[in-house]
């Protein structure tokens, strides 16, 4: 996936009305968009993080960091 | 010699908790967003109505049906039984009148329990132990629940069901596949109550997730863990109970998963590669059920005309424990 692709689904799925970059602060995730990021990480990433991993994501950076940055073109 | 299931009935309690009820209670509550998890509205038990209430109701509606002097086996699971002992299932053979020289247990599983009793079931009467297995589930979480855990109280509703499994020529019970994993019990819990930690009489209130609030007293269910489980453990479960039963998912006609959520059903019909045509979700009126799910979906979807005569339907439970289990039934 590229990091554009990415952002939108991630802005999408967390259902933001700003764009996101790399930098971008998200704040808390409730519990509905929480599940929408298992499956988005699940899906995309074949990825599955700890309830605490997840619960400790404040920004996108954050986000990145589980993935692997490299997992992004 | 083999085994089916030959009736089912569900029981509904009366009280009805709505979407608009949850906003009223809880004036944050996005509506929209709750739509994602496809629940309505769900029934609740009565302050003096308890599962095993719930179980004997939906047996009265089974045995207009069934001559109750055949059945020589009673199961109940449940997770909220009315006493520590006497067993419920024992209360349930007196109250509904069945024969003193029968066999009658309770099991104490949730969202997975139904799949456990027609594996038990199946394996009484090929053991030639019984010949009419009376199945009940009843469940009311809402009495677990704390009234600040708006989370909880969105998901689960109470209710009861009934399966009779008999002895048949013609083997429409097939392979189960089972599984346990309680690293995970700590979950999905409700850590006071029983006889390792008795109930608190001024607990400490504990906040989890978007506003929800709760006690050791009460059910805590880490719903990001839950869903990690499942997304990891299911697919798999439902490959090995075809490959168990020489079958793929061309030849089953429907799939009737535990009714969780809409959400997690729909990403769980996803990975498992399930078409829309084969996948049955029903659950809007009812929410969580827990071990009644199954059973109520696989009621209505007969009743649809969803399900008929002679197709091959997968189902497969899973949740507290943790605990799962999965076959396929020929209707």
């Amino acid at each position: 996936m590229n990091k554009q692709d990415f952002f939108e689904e991630l802005q999408e799925l967390l259902e933001l009305d700003f764009t996101l970059t790399e930098t971008t602060v998200i704040g808390e995730i409730d519990s509905l968009n929480l599940l929408s990021l298992i499956t988005f990480l699940d899906e995309n990433f074949d990825i599955q993080k700890t309830g605490e991993e997840l619960k400790s994501i404040t920004s996108v950076k954050n986000i990145i960091d589980l993935i692997g940055e490299d997992s992004l073109s | 010699m083999g085994c089916e299931i030959t009736h089912v009935e569900y029981y509904l309690p009366e009280e009805v908790f709505s979407n608009e009820d949850l906003k009223k209670e809880f004036p944050n509550t996005d509506l929209d967003k709750i739509e994602k998890i496809g629940i309505r509205s769900r029934s609740i038990a009565s302050e003096n109505q308890t599962s095993l209430d719930l179980a004997y109701n939906a047996a009265i509606k089974l045995l207009e049906k069934v001559d109750k002097a055949n059945i020589d086996f009673l199961l109940f699971c449940t997770q909220t039984p009315d006493y520590l002992l006497p067993t419920s299932a024992c209360i349930l053979q007196d109250k509904l009148g069945l024969k003193k020289n029968i066999g009658a247990l309770d099991f104490n599983l949730g969202c997975s329990g139904y799949i456990y009793g027609l594996a038990v079931a199946k394996g009484l009467i090929e053991a030639g132990i019984a010949t009419k297995v009376l199945l009940l589930t009843g469940e009311t979480y809402s009495k677990l629940i704390n009234k600040n855990d708006r989370g909880n109280r969105t998901i689960f509703g109470d209710a009861g069901s009934a399966t009779i499994i008999s002895n048949s020529k013609i083997n429409k019970l097939f392979n189960f596949e089972l599984g346990t994993d309680g690293s995970g019990a700590e979950n999905l819990i409700v850590r006071n109550g029983g006889v390792k930690n008795v109930k608190e009489i001024d607990p400490e209130i504990k906040k989890y997730g978007t506003d929800n609030h709760y006690t050791n007293n009460d059910l805590y269910m880490n719903g990001p863990e839950i869903f990690n489980f499942t997304i990891k453990n299911i697919p798999l479960l439902v490959k090995r109970t075809l490959i168990s039963n020489g079958l793929d998912v061309n030849d089953l006609s429907y799939t009737i998963f535990h009714q969780a959520n809409k959400f997690m059903l729909e990403y769980l019909k996803k990975k498992n590669k399930i078409p829309d045509s084969k996948f049955y979700i029903d659950l809007e009126d009812t929410g969580n059920t827990v071990s009644n799910t199954i059973p109520i979906a696989l009621k209505r979807s007969l009743s649809k005309g969803y399900v008929k005569k002679g197709d091959k339907v997968l189902l497969a439970g899973f949740g507290v424990g943790y605990s799962w289990g999965s076959t396929i039934i020929e209707i």
